[in-house]
């Protein structure tokens, strides 16, 4: 029967991440993948803080050669057009920061996995998980594919299946809704959407309705992501389909009926829904979540993949360090469940600012004296480490929020188109 | 198809009038700024995201404003609708800018 010392759940960015990351240090690797690549996938935005990531594992200078949008920045844009705010990372980061990339995941995805195969994993794919039985010293596996059922062993498993959760769902792990409403995001790309001027071009753009918001993500040259973000149950009572839902928000917003403007569809419209969850554990004795499976928050900071990213280096790591074959300790998994927290729940405190309209006004009338454009792009960029100074001025950026609602500290925001 | 001679004059007037805005750029607004408002810096020192308001920025009051917004109307035809909308459009050249190219 076939052994190896990881078995991955999951070709995405979490997966090639851990996976790469654990060949190279001599590791045997397989990873398990359900779908054939390339295929399309949400999630098209980096922020730079996972750029180190992708440097250990050796993927950049190939992303550097690909093709990919190169981005420096973000912009958040008022719906009626009557407010802009854009962020430039290089302006408070280091060259290692300054900039990132969109990505158009079907490629992206592939190259990854691709690396990860070049870097010594074996990859099994089109395959699922049949059945994993979780012993003491290790857990058997059998693995679904083309040509039958497999069994095999591992002495740790990462479960990098996004969305699906497996180990989550598997092993009935509590979890949590986060307190956010449920929320649908509608989307689809389109060909000559506006694009902005100079090296601005590859910015993610966010347009902010009074409620609800938009992305548009240059994917590259011609390419533009477009999506609508909202609460599940207004979104749905626009229309009764997915294009009707998507027009209907377009319409009715004019900043993005404007950059839209001249665009034509290319594709089907995706949706997803009720996205918001976390499990109270990422670890346990002989596996790890790393990437959606853990849990996700909300697209709003495109903070999905590197977080994935992140955590699947986090995987990989803390599996190096354990002395060969032994399992998590209580103290190990509970480490690694910290740190995977912390990450979301830095995001998760700018996403409740973000949604709130008093607290986005304090972000969008950022005071240099409490130098708060400095903060709000190193939050961006996806600092969720943060030194003393970083985390005296996020807490001062979410009291001015409090504050906004009591006593004007910004101009009260204008929605109205 | 025949056009009649004043909805010629108004298009060439209005193709005239896009052109001006199609093309507005920073140091064009800052012209604008010098023109019309005290500055208490140059205008190499006014980046694209200085706020316009406020001590930490370029330090313009609300009569700084109702100048821009007069000036803004007499050379762009673009009517900023009141001063709530006025603070957001005015909070930096950047949001300006943008704001400018979308009348």
């Amino acid at each position: 029967m076939k052994k190896f010392d990881v078995v991955i759940i999951g070709g995405g960015p979490a997966g090639s991440a851990s996976g790469a990351l654990l060949a190279q240090a001599g590791k045997s690797v397989l990873i398990v993948e359900r779908e054939k690549f390339p295929r399309f996938h949400i999630g098209e935005s980096l922020i730079p803080f996972g750029n180190e990531v992708l440097r250990d594992m050796g993927v950049w200078e190939k992303l550097e050669r690909a093709g990919f949008m190169t981005k420096k920045g973000a912009e958040f844009t008022l719906s009626n057009s009557c407010g802009f705010q854009r962020f430039w990372f290089r302006n408070n980061l280091g060259p290692e920061h300054a900039q990132t990339f969109q990505v158009e995941r079907s490629k992206f995805d592939s190259l990854l996995l691709d690396h990860a195969h070049q870097s010594g994993c074996q990859i099994s794919q089109p395959a699922s998980i049949d059945s994993a039985d979780f012993h003491e010293e290790l857990i058997d596996l059998k693995i679904q594919s083309e040509a039958g059922i497999e069994a095999i062993q591992a002495s740790y498993v990462i479960d990098a299946s996004g969305r699906d959760a497996w180990i989550g769902k598997k092993l009935s792990v509590p979890k949590s809704d986060l307190g956010l409403s449920k929320k649908m995001a509608i989307y689809a790309h389109f060909e000559n959407a506006y694009r902005n001027e100079g090296e601005a071009a590859g910015h993610i753009t966010i347009i902010r309705m009074e409620q609800g918001w938009f992305w548009m993500i240059p994917l590259d040259e011609k390419k533009t992501s477009v999506g609508i973000v909202w609460e599940q149950e207004k979104l749905k009572a626009t229309g009764s389909n997915l294009e009707e839902r998507f027009w209907a928000m377009i319409h009715s917003s004019k900043e993005a009926s404007f950059r839209l403007k001249g665009g034509t569809l290319l594709g089907d419209f995706h949706a997803t829904t009720d996205y918001s969850y976390r499990y109270h554990q990422s670890a346990g004795s002989r596996w790890l979540m790393a990437g959606d499976s853990a849990g996700f928050v909300d697209p709003i900071f495109s903070s999905g993949v590197m977080i994935a990213l992140r955590t699947g280096g986090l995987a990989a790591q803390t599996i190096l360090k354990q002395s060969p074959s032994s399992a998590l300790s209580l103290a190990t998994q509970k480490k690694y469940t910290a740190a995977v927290h912390q990450m979301t729940s830095v995001f998760l405190k700018m996403i409740e600012l973000f949604y709130d309209n008093d607290a986005f006004a304090v972000f969008m009338n950022p005071r240099s004296i409490f130098k708060l454009r400095e903060t709000i792009n190193r939050l961006v960029a996806g600092q969720t480490e943060m030194d003393w100074s970083l985390r005296w001025r996020f807490r001062l950026f979410r009291f001015l929020s409090w504050l906004q609602k009591r006593y004007p500290v910004a101009p009260r925001l204008v929605f109205s188109e | 198809m025949v056009l009649l001679k004043d909805s010629l004059d108004k298009s060439a007037a209005f193709q005239t009038l896009s052109a001006l805005m199609a093309n507005v750029s920073l140091d064009e607004l800052k012209q604008l700024l010098l023109e019309n408002c005290m500055l208490k810096l140059q205008p190499e020192e006014i980046q694209e995201d200085l706020p316009l308001f406020g001590p930490d920025g370029l330090g313009l009051d609300s009569i700084d404003a109702l100048q821009i917004t007069v000036a803004l109307e007499k050379k762009y035809k673009a009517t900023i609708p009141n001063p709530e909308v006025a603070r957001q459009v005015l909070q930096n050249l950047g949001s300006l800018r943008e704001w400018l190219l979308r009348q």
